[in-house]
């Protein structure tokens, strides 16, 4: 499994990295929207959690952005507080869900191992 | 803010009027007495006893006998009407003239009964009637002087008196025809006076009033402005604490996975980290609901469902235990979910700190009388709350737990508010405390 992690907070990186890591999966990270696009383009990606506040970027338009590159991947976004317009418009754009943040790391590895099974 | 002194109306002038006019009701009802009863003797004296001149005490029994009765029909009468003063004091000219006839004509001394009407019409009629009144009676013993001698002559004497009279009514009538008007109108100035200032003081109240209305509106705008800058303010600063919160979450998640297994102290200290983190999480929720409230999403929702929801995450201590006195016949109500949710959670864990890890709580739901309506209180078995603070458990930043922004009440007001509902609060020092929810029933298909 090929994860990407978008977040322009180097701790958040570091620490769902590691995370991720340790359940055995591949992780890719990007600290904004433009890089995750540049990633994706590069490397294949089967999941990614993108922050929603970010510079230039926002989580949703980086979704959609992700959504043209790999129409296949699952997007979701990741968020302190969002507005219903905000969150409408991220799923619209082609995320699957938005998780709220300080994140509930048990549902994101569960989110992950879902669409690892569906893969298998 | 300087306010105006308070005016009260001068009870003296309004008492003094009524006094003064019941006074010269008083005395015109004597002094008419006076007139009618000389008339009389005077009668009877020509009548029956031939000129025999009246006693001393002929006149005091009289005198004694008119106040008497002119005060007795002046109670009964009330007030005189006014449209009958004229009539009477002419009759009383009259009767006057009658009496001066009767007493020898126009050089009885009883001529000065003439002034007793002149002076009536001065100071209760106007001005003109008291001049007509001193012509007429003029006029009148100026008749009676035509009427004096044997052989219908006038003599000079007499003459000489009718017009001294004449002249002397006259100046009377002006004289105190002019003063009683100038009495009367300073009477009717003092009186608007009166009004005037009982008009002014009414002023005063409501502009006092006004005023006072003002500055509470002033005041609560205000501390309306202040709270929303705060809550802005803690909106921006909850938010930008939530993405180190969630990088400490998420590491202390990873040396969860790596250490606790290894170390049980180490397992402990990560718990603690989460438990704080978990803290904030909620302080933070508590902000950002207050400062940008969401949308609430209303659909029909299955109120015992959220209770137990609630229930299973919630972290109750071991000394309390909870009672759930749930109806079965509850229908679905219109509530947003999560919302409500976080109401139910909210409560919960104010009753949970109010009972200090020992005691119970009853959660309870029922349908109100009204059919429309779904009840869902929360009691608990705590120290109550004190009658001071039940007024401004709503308000916000109000708290009295040493851990707390209160913001919590006033979310979850907002919230049931928001969906058509009502939360409110009883409470009695030791008796606990009861929150109740109460929510509108979602229509069903077949209503």
């Amino acid at each position: 499994m090929q994860v990407l992690i978008v977040d322009d907070d180097v701790g958040m990186r570091l620490t769902l990295r590691r995370i991720v890591e340790c359940e055995g999966h591949q992780v890719l990270v990007a600290e904004d929207g433009p890089g995750a696009v540049r990633t994706a383009m590069e490397e294949p990606v089967d999941i990614a959690f993108v922050d929603y506040k970010m510079v230039g970027m926002n989580g949703g338009d980086a979704c959609a952005a992700l959504h043209r590159v790999r129409p296949d991947a699952a997007l979701y976004v990741m968020t302190a507080h969002v507005s219903s317009e905000a969150a409408d418009a991220a799923l619209a754009g082609g995320a699957s869900a938005i998780l709220h943040k300080p994140l509930d790391v048990d549902r994101l590895l569960g989110l992950i191992a879902a669409r690892a099974e569906r893969d298998d | 803010m300087a306010t105006a002194p308070e005016l009260a109306p001068s009870e003296h002038n309004v008492v003094a009027r009524p006094l003064v006019m019941a006074t010269a009701e008083r005395c015109v009802a004597f002094s008419r007495g006076v007139v009618l009863l000389t008339a009389l003797a005077m009668l009877e004296g020509e009548v029956l006893l031939g000129n025999e001149p009246l006693t001393v005490l002929d006149l005091v029994v009289g005198v004694a006998a008119t106040y008497v009765l002119g005060t007795a029909a002046l109670s009964v009468m009330g007030r005189e009407r006014p449209g009958l003063q004229l009539p009477l004091l002419v009759a009383d000219m009259l009767v006057i003239t009658g009496i001066i006839y009767l007493a020898g004509g126009v050089f009885s001394e009883y001529y000065l009964l003439y002034y007793v009407p002149i002076l009536q019409a001065s100071v209760r009629l106007n001005f003109r009637d008291a001049i007509a009144s001193a012509v007429l009676s003029s006029g009148l013993y100026a008749v009676v002087g035509l009427s004096t001698g044997p052989d219908a002559l006038i003599p000079v004497k007499a003459q000489l008196r009718a017009t001294t009279f004449a002249a002397s009514a006259t100046f009377m009538g002006a004289f105190f025809g002019l003063l009683s008007r100038e009495a009367r109108s300073h009477l009717q100035r003092s009186h608007e006076m009166t009004e005037l200032a009982g008009a002014l003081a009414a002023k005063n109240r409501e502009l006092q009033d006004k005023t006072r209305q003002l500055a509470e509106a002033q005041e609560s705008l205000v501390a309306r402005e202040r709270l929303a800058a705060i809550g802005e303010l803690a909106g921006s600063v909850g938010h930008e604490l939530r993405n180190p919160l969630g990088v400490i979450r998420n590491a202390a998640y990873y040396l969860r996975k790596r250490l606790c297994e290894q170390d049980e102290d180490v397992r402990e200290m990560v718990e603690l980290m989460d438990t704080q983190v978990h803290v904030c999480d909620r302080t933070i929720a508590a902000l950002l609901d207050f400062a940008r409230p969401e949308q609430a999403v209303v659909e029909a929702t299955d109120i015992h469902a959220v209770v137990e929801e609630v229930l299973g995450a919630a972290a109750v201590p071991a000394g309390v235990s909870v009672e759930l006195q749930l109806d079965p016949n509850v229908p679905s109500v219109r509530a947003d979910r999560h919302q409500i949710a976080e109401v139910f959670a909210n409560l919960l864990s104010n009753a949970c700190q109010a009972l200090r890890d020992r005691g119970s709580i009853r959660i309870s739901t029922g349908v109100e009388a009204d059919g429309e309506t779904v009840a869902i209180e929360f009691a608990d078995t705590g120290p109550g709350i004190a009658p001071e603070h039940l007024d401004r458990i709503f308000d916000p930043l109000f708290t009295t737990k040493a851990k707390g922004i209160g913001l919590g009440l006033v979310v979850c007001k907002r919230f049931v508010e928001r969906q058509g509902g009502t939360l409110e609060v009883r409470s009695e020092p030791g008796q606990g405390a009861v929150f109740t929810v109460r929510l509108r029933r979602a229509p069903t298909p077949d209503r």
